[in-house]
């Protein structure tokens, strides 16, 4: 979800310099972008299944597997 | 010291000296306003050619070279009044300073954004965060078509629509899959949820119609036609990472399936 957040953040700036240069290419790069994060979405959903599957919660606090 | 700024102006302007010594006294009985005096002595009277202009004011280099010259940043808004009059500090504050009805909604929505993210961080339950996430999504939109009040913002505040319809879709996903539990916040966001998103489709209906005026308006004239150069850079200039973010994304819903799928005992 902070991936997430970051690609929003970079959405927003290539929107604001595509309309402040009056250029395309920054809003077919959100497009683009979208997608990305679209894929990321769908493998992070995923993995959250899984977790809650095996673990029988949602709790980040338990999720510490790899946790030293 | 007046004299001095007098007799500094003229030789500056023109060159003559005695011209100088003649706006000197024209100068004393207009009783020019002067800020503090700093010459005990007027007699001596030298000349020093100084210069007050904006860096970016000629495009060639025309500055004298007999001359000290004082170099200033350009003003961002005209703060010269009428005649030279002394002026209002508190008058000059509120210039430049007017908030409008789009600066006051980007503003709102940019600090709801904010604490969105910050929300998002902080938050330890998964669902928690996604409604966060929601909030995140929502909220750069309404800046954007806020400040672009035009169809670029209408299509962007359009995509982060769709965006949130599929962060939604994965919280219907949860739900059906049984996985979700219902806490106390989750349980109370049904109620304003219901409501941010009738506020936010309210707006975004808005912003679609404005968009549409200004499609009317523009499509006339023919100055923007931004889908269809959007579409050519896609299928023309990007047409091999389209094909590759379509690849993507199909290996992605494949891989979330195999992810997903319950296994057969």
């Amino acid at each position: 979800m902070s991936i997430e957040l970051m690609l929003n953040a970079v959405n927003l700036a290539f929107v604001a310099f595509s309309q402040a240069l009056g250029k395309l290419d920054g809003q077919v790069f959100v497009l683009f972008v979208i997608v990305v994060a679209a894929a990321e979405a769908a493998v992070g959903l995923g993995i959250i299944i899984l977790i809650a599957r095996n673990r029988q919660t949602l709790n980040v606090e338990r999720v510490n597997l790899l946790k030293l | 010291m007046k004299r001095f700024l007098a007799e500094s102006y003229c030789r500056a302007r023109n060159g003559n000296y005695r011209a100088g010594r003649a706006f000197c006294f024209a100068a004393q009985r207009e009783r020019i306003y002067s800020g503090a005096v700093l010459a005990a002595v007027q007699d001596i009277c030298f000349s020093v050619c100084v210069r007050v202009d904006a860096r970016d004011a000629a495009a060639i280099p025309l500055r004298p070279t007999d001359g000290v010259r004082m170099e200033i940043a350009p003003a961002a808004v005209d703060r010269e009044r009428h005649r030279h009059k002394l002026c209002d500090t508190r008058e000059d504050a509120v210039v430049g300073c007017e908030m409008t009805a789009q600066l006051a909604v980007f503003f709102v929505l940019a600090v709801l954004a904010v604490i969105g993210a910050v929300s998002l961080i902080l938050q330890k339950h998964p669902i928690h965060s996604a409604l966060s996430l929601i909030v995140v999504i929502d909220c750069p939109g309404g800046p954007v078509s806020a400040v672009g009040s035009g169809v670029r913002g209408g299509r962007a505040d359009h995509c982060l629509w769709r965006r949130d319809h599929g962060a939604v879709r994965v919280r219907d996903h949860a739900l059906e899959c049984g996985i979700e539990e219902h806490t106390s916040i989750s349980k109370m966001a049904g109620a304003p949820g219901l409501l941010l998103v009738v506020a936010l489709a309210g707006f975004v209906a808005a912003t679609i119609a404005r968009s549409t005026e200004n499609i009317q308006a523009t499509s006339q004239t023919g100055v923007l036609a931004s889908t269809l150069g959007i579409s050519n850079m896609l299928f023309k200039d990007f047409v091999y990472p389209f094909e590759l973010t379509s690849f993507l994304i199909l290996v992605a819903v494949l891989g979330a399936t195999v992810l997903a799928q319950r296994e057969k005992s």
